[in-house]
């Protein structure tokens, strides 16, 4: 790739994403655009650009960027926070009295394994139905093709084996003939997904009582990070509470006010 | 150090599992059958033992009833390996008495994965 079409495409993701690219990650970007490349008939990445140049579109701007900044992720990669997560909600959801309902949120979901270990282990302790409020989970993401996956909650079989002990597989997957396998409906039927911006789009995913924001954060740049930090406390609600991981604990607590509160481990 | 024993008819899958094994930092023994397995684990019993279904001479369901009966209270986690995906053969390996199951092909990120879910690294 030549030096202009990476710094075009450098702009493109500091401007749709906040991701910040640098030169190093020249293959990381050609294998994540690899199927795009393919899909569109360009022979190379200097080819997409020029493309993008030539005739600027929005849409396909964005689709490049998303695709830029897909995050590999794999079920109960944190378990020890989830525990603890678990631990709140139990402590917020079994008080008795009507209250309006438990929103969990998880901003850059990608595939949405995070979202869908919370819900196992929200099933393995009847929760949904032990819960004296209704459990709302949302994730969410900018790369389409990453959410369309999740909501059909297939996962391949390595995806499946990494992070899942077999009995949680069997518990709540079935085999699928293409040797991938899918999520039960009871499980799927707990998550909803929707594309969302952290830098560029409203607050109109509502406020929430758990965000669980896990390396997300730290490819961002400085002031993308900024914005992503007030988007998501704009979306907190006022006792609630920002989970996250190590790499993403400095960049919140930097740029998040006094009162909102982080909690940060493994 | 912690060790495992690889017990597969194929040479290939021992190779590939041992290399994966040691990049871990677990020392690796290797038995081309079931009853070259249980040899190995009366001399000393390993730490988690990689166990193929399908084997000549003893197979795995054999060799985990021998084991089991062998060892009463202080026996290894069984990982069992095989290519059959079907939930009705995972649920049988688990009745037989393994704590865990890979299904083929693995990698690297599958076996430390079920490692750490048994607590094992």
């Amino acid at each position: 790739m030549q030096d202009s079409s990476f710094n075009i495409l450098a702009d493109l993701a500091l401007m749709q994403s906040g991701q910040k690219l640098d030169r190093s990650q020249s293959d990381m970007i050609t294998m994540h655009l690899a199927s795009l490349l393919r899909r569109e008939n360009f022979q190379s990445l200097d080819d997409l650009v020029q493309c993008l140049k030539a005739r600027p579109n929005a849409r396909f701007e964005a689709e490049v960027a998303s695709n830029l900044v897909t995050r590999k992720t794999r079920f109960f990669d944190a378990p020890r926070q989830l525990e603890a997560i678990i631990n709140v909600i139990k402590w917020k959801c079994l008080e008795t009295g009507p209250q309006p309902p438990l929103k969990i949120w998880f901003p850059g979901t990608s595939t949405g394994q995070d979202v869908y270990s919370l819900i196992i282990r929200l099933l393995e302790e009847t929760l949904f139905k032990r819960a004296s409020r209704k459990i709302e989970i949302v994730g969410t993401d900018i790369n389409e093709a990453g959410l369309k996956r999740a909501k059909a909650g297939a996962f391949s079989h390595f995806e499946v084996q990494t992070g899942l002990s077999v009995q949680r597989l069997l518990e709540n997957f079935s085999p699928l003939a293409s040797r991938d396998w899918v999520l039960r409906e009871r499980v799927r039927k707990k998550a909803k997904f929707k594309i969302h911006n952290l830098i560029k789009d409203d607050q109109s995913l509502g406020r929430f009582d758990i965000v669980i924001c896990r390396n997300v954060l730290a490819e961002m740049a400085p002031e993308q990070q900024k914005k992503a930090v007030s988007m998501i406390e704009a979306c907190l609600m006022p006792e609630g509470q920002i989970y996250t991981a190590p790499a993403d604990h400095p960049i919140l607590d930097e740029h998040a006010g006094a009162t909102a509160t982080i909690i940060s481990n493994h | 150090m912690k060790d495992c024993l690889i017990i597969n008819d194929s040479v290939a899958i021992r190779t590939i599992g041992r290399a994966i094994i040691e990049s871990l930092s677990v020392k690796v023994r290797e038995a081309a059958n079931g009853q070259d397995g249980l040899s190995l684990c009366r001399t000393l019993m390993p730490g988690v033992i990689l166990l193929d279904w399908h084997m000549p001479v003893m197979n795995g369901p054999d060799f985990l009833k021998a084991l089991h009966h062998d060892a009463h209270t202080d026996h290894p986690a069984v990982i069992v390996l095989s290519e059959q995906g079907q939930p009705q053969h995972i649920q049988n390996a688990l009745h037989a008495g393994a704590n865990e199951f890979i299904l083929k092909p693995f990698d690297t990120d599958i076996i430390r994965s079920k490692f750490e879910i048994l607590g094992f690294i």
